[in-house]
């Protein structure tokens, strides 16, 4: 199976060779067109708590309240339009609420809409680990990256983003996936505090390709555990829309450090959640606290 | 100051050392000139930057400014944003002034005895996002 994980590997290359012949953008009104390069880098140190249902160990779903400690690299760098981009933590303009390692051509822009053609990994790819007391089985999932276009309106406080995933480069999912999200901001003092509303859909062949468990791969869990009652039927999963919403705040410490903390929750779509596959539950709740070093 | 350099102590081994300080003496000189009303009065502010979460934002911060002279006089001090003085102190040699202030620009202070400026100092702006995408209106064709 093709594996696309190099994507991230590659936008931090790039990066790195366009900071060596660091310049700063300029822009020529007169022609509108862009010179030079620009770029954001940043790392972050992120602390939470999340709250979801996991399968247990007798297969029952159980709630679960996960501590974790994890660190952010974000970036991006542009160069006469062309782009390559990592999401992290903060709240600058690089990210919408559903954008992904990406590289891509902003081909368009007016006053407030950015437009962009680019191939995002829409989709992380990951394993599945079977252990039983003899075994074990690895079911193998590839990422998904997919050819798509990008809208991202600014309006003052607010930051709108469009995105639709049309064609993947991954014969075996195919399928189609877009995403609408909404950001309001407001300054108080120097706190700024953010709100942010977004829907992704994603496809029944995508959801499927992740989500769904075939006859073969179900007959193999159930030979490794020697236990037909264990809940790994086959499974066909639907698509449909995950709903996010989240509220954080950020406060510059210094003018490279930023404080800032979140509240999220995401809705899962039920034919994800129900899938003996999904780790997660259907709606998983997550609050943290992150400090961030943008260079 | 280095005007008082005695020549017959120089040696060879100085020579190059002793005249480039000269030569930095006389341009420190020439600054002096300029800057002697300055040189007789403190002007301090906290603190110095002020840092807003996004280029264009406006800043808010809390600042103390103290400033002592040689002299008893009328003192106000000034924003360059500003064409009234924040305060003014009479018959005073030295003042301290808080304030929370905002501002997207740098901002000038100083302090004026009548018509004469004799100190400034100066809040700088900074961002830590520092590019503003919403104004950016390229494009390559």
């Amino acid at each position: 199976m093709k594996k696309i994980t190099l994507l991230p590997l590659i936008t931090a290359t790039i990066f790195a060779c366009f900071n060596s012949t660091y310049a700063h953008a300029e822009n020529d009104r007169e022609n509108n067109q862009s010179h030079g390069f620009d770029s954001f880098f940043a790392v972050s140190a992120i602390a939470g708590v999340s709250e979801t249902n996991l399968i247990g160990d007798s297969f029952e779903r159980i709630d679960d309240t996960d501590i974790f400690l994890e660190f952010d690299i974000e970036l991006q760098a542009r160069w006469n339009g062309f782009f390559v981009e990592s999401p992290g933590r903060s709240q600058e303009n690089i990210n919408g609420l559903f954008s992904g390692v990406a590289v891509g051509y902003n081909f368009y822009n007016t006053e407030h809409w950015a437009l962009d053609l680019y191939v995002v990994e829409a989709f992380q790819g990951g394993e599945y680990f079977f252990n039983s007391n003899t075994d074990s089985l690895i079911i193998e999932k590839d990422s998904n990256s997919r050819v798509g276009a990008r809208a991202t309106g600014y309006f003052s406080d607010y930051l709108i983003q469009f995105i639709a995933s049309p064609i993947s480069l991954q014969d075996e999912i195919k399928g189609f996936s877009a995403s609408a999200s909404l950001r309001r901001t407001w300054q108080i003092k120097n706190w700024n505090v953010y709100a942010t509303v977004g829907a992704f859909y994603q496809s029944d062949e995508i959801a499927d390709y992740y989500y769904g468990i075939s006859e073969s791969e179900s007959a193999q869990i159930k030979q490794l555990f020697n236990d037909n009652n264990a809940p790994y039927d086959p499974y066909t999963a639907d698509g449909g829309v995950l709903i996010v919403g989240e509220v954080g705040f950020e406060y510059p410490v210094s003018e490279n450090i930023v404080f800032g903390g979140f509240f999220s929750g995401v809705q899962r779509p039920s034919g994800i959640s129900d899938s003996p596959l999904s780790a997660e539950g259907s709606s998983i709740l997550t609050a943290g606290l992150s400090l961030t070093y943008v260079f | 100051m280095m005007t008082n350099i005695r020549l017959n102590k120089i040696n060879h081994n100085y020579l190059i050392k002793y005249t480039l300080a000269a030569f930095l003496s006389m341009f420190s000189f020439v600054a002096s000139a300029d800057e002697s009303k300055q040189k007789q009065s403190v002007l301090t502010i906290q603190p110095q930057k002020c840092v807003a979460m996004r280029e264009g934002q406006t800043c808010y911060v809390d600042l103390e400014i103290k400033w002592a002279m040689e002299t008893t006089g009328n003192y106000c001090l000034y924003a360059s944003t500003k064409n009234e003085p924040l305060r003014c102190w009479y018959d005073a040699q030295n003042g301290r002034f808080t304030t929370e202030f905002s501002s997207n620009e740098n901002t000038l202070f100083y302090l004026k005895n009548e018509q004469d400026e004799l100190a400034q100092v100066e809040l700088k702006m900074a961002w830590v996002y520092k590019r503003k995408r919403s104004s950016v209106s390229w494009r390559v064709f």
